[in-house]
């Protein structure tokens, strides 16, 4: 397969997987049982005629098809609808919530992917050995502790030292950029840490995996023959051929950093995506619902392009 | 094929040296398994040394022992000495000063032993970088110039292992090898899964190498007719020992262990008698205590004594070794 | 030309290495034995046993051993641990043991009733898959593939806002978005047992195809499933809790989930209730290490050539991960690469 192909093959394969969510995100809404004005209308005693309205104004009362395709082609357009909590734009509501969101995963994510992978070589390193067995519980107690309860202990823990919800403090009189910048940073930590430390085991896991599979392969004996060092064995030759199935690897588990993200932003109050989602369930602002779901579940399959992009520089065996 | 009986070498002088070399395994739930039990080997600078023996006999285990490349948990015991430097230090910080600069080695199955995600030039540069210190530019020329001695075109070293052939890969493996003037190399099975023809290129490529730049090989093989025509000198293993040593022009015409003159007999270019013989019997296992020589259950020549007494090796010849207590005796009429 | 997929590069489960998976090859058939060699071999997998086995006790036994009513008021709000109650009294007064006992027995029923619905699912769909091959296999191949890439927790989300949170919704929700390994693994295994003489001979001989699946394949595949079974469980146990958090949990029913959401709204922390704070989420914990530990070690000896990483369980995703050297033609997409030239 020439490189072209196999990349014309991925972006054909994410393409279909964003229009099957497209027409997912479009149906599930319609499977509720009963009339999803009822819902709409947030108010069980609503007069028939406001009902209508309703209807009317959500295009409810045209055909199933009609609506999909105009669904489409909104969206084209950019148009995700109009929350019902607040009457803002979705897509006014999700920029911000996204540009909150962005840093603190990426934080947390990248504090994660740091010691996954410190840990994970290290517990490759030292397979049959007796750090091995504690290491791996260690690991595996993180793994498989839920999310919200990670979070809740920090929560507890750190209650006095870092601000513990929300995104900045609101009493800061006439900040300096520096000052503003620290207390966002303040306000990022902790549930940054709880998301970096629910998914760390993971990613540990995987790291671990994929270098056992590469320190098992003959040109790890050709490393170690030509009298290099430990360390470079195992970064130059070992993490270096362990990076693809690591990065692929981690774009699957970006599902699970979305989930982590919704509840850790939950439990923290900090005013991101995950929160939004959450809110917009409990308001039942299902057009906020339906517009986060779909920047969630885009997001993931795009990162996975990435990687997939990415793949042939990672290991040139890929679509050579 | 050599005839030059060569002069006996002290110590100091020889390329490799072993001495009472024990390799035990200790695998987890099973009964240690002493795969080189008792080796003595010497391998003179320049000179191309085989070690023939059917698998499972312990000969790339004593070449790995030859470079400290066994695994971890592996117990070796005895003298090794490199370049007449005896190896005292034996963990991966005191083999590193030997590994690559006295000793290198070409693997088994060119196809795994490169790293797939390096272009080939640079892992032809790694060692020299490693331990000679060179500048790149001056490590990629020289890499160049081995790429080119070993037969590949030196615009090709930014390719990676997966896109040359087995061949070139096995010839890369080569250049790699020679990378920082090694006194040894140690070629365990270079040859496996190539075909017929570029087998014979790879082992007179290696043959031309050894004159120009006047290293010594150590060819680890099963390969007889292999060892017949590029090497000079061999030692025969069995079940973790070595049973016979000498020139393959003496070994050929005078093969004083019963085993090695079945070896030959297995042979199909090499035999004399017109019959193929397969040696019936399998190895003595190695995890077991054993009595008396090793080969003696599928010997046809055992004696009483070979059940009970365990054979050493013993000077029978002109520079010529063989564990067998009936190897002074005349060799049987063919 | 090698033709590496993204995802062709292997990787391994939790425990095994390549030398381990080499002697779990060697194994013979012969399941009973084959699951106790296992055990013997790994103490991790015996005390993840002993944990479920005694956690799940605990949960089908709550009626009788639970010391207090559970709906009923039985001390002081968040009173401290005492000899009558071992972790004090909850938030409405309620006696912390009892209600756990309880919330073990909803979370669990949740953890299997998805398993078994995912096992349904999962089991139906591979069998078809791997058994008639060829477009049908494709096309459910491509569906697998959806459900892995999609994120899990927002579609949870989504689907118990939509369509009510109640504890049969729940359950089919987790089931449909576990059901892709089980399919996986399944397929694979109907298709070697295809290829296997005997199945063949049994369609010679003019044994219909439900037959010859039921006859054959589903004894063969019967292990595999219980290692997924297990390991799905902690999956829809994880997941529970994390609805539950939300508050898309079934409202009149107290598990794990439910107990670590009422932590953290009522209060808990502040007035430092650790009884109340701690053991849900320690249970929730120990139950997903149990069932990891035993279903990966069971999961490496049975089938050590489909290895995967126990991520996927996390939260209900896993991908098509094939070994290196893997056959591709396991490949539906390859597989019809192949037919093209």
């Amino acid at each position: 397969m020439t490189r072209s192909r196999y990349l014309a093959q991925r972006v054909l394969f994410t393409v279909a997987t964003v229009l099957i969510a497209l027409t997912v995100n479009f149906f599930i809404f319609r499977a509720a049982p009963g009339d999803p004005t009822t819902a709409l209308a947030l108010r069980p005693n609503a007069t028939p005629a406001y009902l209508q309205t309703l209807r009317h104004e959500y295009g409810l009362d045209q055909s199933v098809l009609t609506q999909y395709l105009k669904y489409l082609g909104q969206l084209a357009q950019g148009h995700l609808g109009v929350s019902t909590a607040n009457h803002e734009l979705v897509t006014t509501n999700l920029k911000t919530d996204v540009l909150n969101t962005l840093p603190m995963v990426m934080l947390g994510t990248l504090l994660a992917l740091l010691a996954g992978l410190v840990v994970g070589v290290a517990l490759a390193w030292l397979r049959h050995t007796r750090v091995e067995g504690p290491g791996l519980l260690a690991v595996l107690v993180t793994y498989a502790a839920p999310t919200q309860w990670i979070g809740l202990i920090m929560l507890v823990l750190f209650a006095g030292v870092l601000p513990s919800g929300g995104i900045h403090d609101a009493f800061l009189i006439n900040p300096s950029f520096s000052d503003k910048a620290i207390d966002q940073l303040r306000h990022m930590i902790l549930p940054a840490a709880a998301l970096g430390l629910s998914i760390f085991g993971q990613y540990a896991f995987v790291v671990r995996a994929a270098m056992l599979d590469v320190l098992g392969e003959d040109f790890m004996l050709t490393a170690r023959a030509k009298g290099m060092n430990v360390r470079r064995q195992l970064l130059r030759h070992g993490l270096r051929n362990a990076l693809l199935p690591i990065a692929s690897l981690t774009a699957l588990l970006l599902g699970t950093v979305v989930g982590g993200a919704i509840l850790v932003e939950t439990v923290f109050s900090y005013p991101g995506i995950g929160l939004a989602t959450a809110q917009a369930v409990a308001q039942r602002d299902y057009p906020m619902l339906q517009g986060a779901f779909l920047v969630l579940t885009i997001s993931v399959v795009l990162c996975n392009l990435f990687v997939d992009v990415l793949a042939p520089k990672l290991d040139p065996r890929v679509a050579a | 094929m050599s005839t030059a009986a060569a002069p006996p070498v002290s110590a100091r002088a020889c390329a490799l040296r072993l001495r009472d070399l024990h390799v035990t395994f200790n695998p987890p739930d099973r009964s240690p398994v002493t795969a080189v039990d008792g080796v003595d080997l010497d391998v003179r600078p320049g000179e191309r040394f085989a070690l023939v023996g059917e698998s499972g006999c312990g000969k790339t285990t004593t070449a790995l022992a030859a470079m400290g490349l066994l695994p971890h948990g592996a117990e070796v015991t005895g003298d090794i000495r490199i370049g007449g430097h005896a190896v005292t230090e034996r963990n991966d910080v005191g083999w590193a000063r030997h590994r690559w600069t006295d000793v290198a080695m070409v693997f088994q199955g060119a196809m795994n032993s490169l790293n797939p995600v390096q272009p080939i030039g640079r892992q032809i540069v790694e060692p020299m970088r490693i331990h000679e210190g060179v500048d790149r530019k001056q490590a990629t020329r020289r890499a160049h110039e081995l790429l080119e001695l070993v037969g590949i075109p030196a615009r090709r070293a930014g390719a990676f292992p997966h896109e040359l052939s087995g061949g070139m890969r096995q010839r890369t493996a080569i250049a790699m090898a020679l990378a920082c003037n090694p006194r040894l190399l140690v070629a365990d099975e270079p040859t496996t899964a190539l075909d017929t023809m570029v087998q014979a290129q790879i082992f007179a490529l290696l043959v031309r190498l050894t004159q120009e730049l006047e290293f010594a090989l150590l060819l680890v093989t099963h390969d007889l007719p292999a060892v017949m025509h590029f090497c000079e000198r061999a030692a025969v293993m069995y079940a973790g020992r070595v049973v016979e040593t000498a020139s393959v022009a003496e070994l050929y015409a005078h093969p004083r262990h019963p085993y090695t003159r079945r070896l030959f007999e297995a042979s199909p270019s090499l035999d004399r008698t017109g019959e193929i013989r397969s040696i019936p019997g399998a190895p003595p296992r190695l995890d077991r205590p054993m009595v008396g020589c090793r080969f003696a259950a599928r010997c046809d020549r055992a004696i009483d004594r070979c059940r009970v007494d365990d054979p050493r090796l013993e000077t029978v010849g002109e520079a010529h070794e063989a564990a067998c207590w009936r190897a002074r005796e005349q060799e049987p009429s063919a | 030309m090698p033709d590496v997929d993204t995802t062709a590069i292997a990787t391994v489960g939790l425990g095994v290495g390549p030398d381990e998976a080499q002697d779990a090859g060697d194994v013979e058939p012969g399941t009973g034995r084959r699951l106790l060699s296992v055990l013997r071999k790994r103490p991790g997998a015996i005390v993840g046993a002993l944990g479920l086995t005694a956690i799940t006790l605990i949960a089908v036994l709550a009626p009788v051993l639970a010391p207090y009513d559970i709906h009923e008021q039985s001390g002081a709000v968040y009173a401290h641990p005492s000899s009558a109650h071992l972790l004090g009294l909850s938030d409405q007064g309620i006696d912390v043991v009892s209600q756990l006992m309880w919330a073990c027995r909803i979370s669990l029923l949740v953890g299997f009733a998805a398993a078994v619905v995912s096992i349904v699912i999962g089991g139906a769909v591979g069998i078809v898959a791997g058994y008639f091959g060829g477009r049908v296999d494709l096309v459910l191949a491509l569906i697998t593939d959806y459900f892995i890439v999609v994120p899990a927790l927002p579609v949870l989300i989504v689907a118990a806002a939509v369509w009510g949170p109640s504890l049969p919704h729940i359950i089919i929700i987790l089931g449909l978005l576990l059901w892709t390994t089980p399919a996986r693994l399944i397929r694979a295994q109907t298709k070697s047992l295809r290829e296997r003489t005997y199945v063949r001979r049994a369609r010679s001989l003019g044994a219909g195809h439900l037959h010859v699946i039921l006859r054959h394949v589903v004894p063969h595949t019967a292990p595999l499933l219980i290692a997924n079974a297990i390991l799905a469980v902690s999956a829809a146990i994880f997941a529970e809790t994390a609805l539950s958090f939300l508050g898309l949990g079934d409202a009149s029913q107290v598990s794990l989930g439910v107990l670590i959401e009422n932590a953290y709204n009522h209060g808990a922390a502040t007035v430092n209730a650790w009884w109340v704070l701690y053991p849900p989420g320690i249970l929730v914990m120990v139950i997903v290490m149990c069932a990891t530990l035993v279903g990966l070690a069971v999961e490496d000896v049975l089938n050590p050539r489909s290895r995967h990483v126990p991520v996927g369980w996390r939260l209900l995703m896993a991908r098509r991960i094939p070994l290196r050297g893997e056959d591709p033609a396991e490949d539906p997409a390859a597989e019809l690469e192949e037919e093209r030239g």
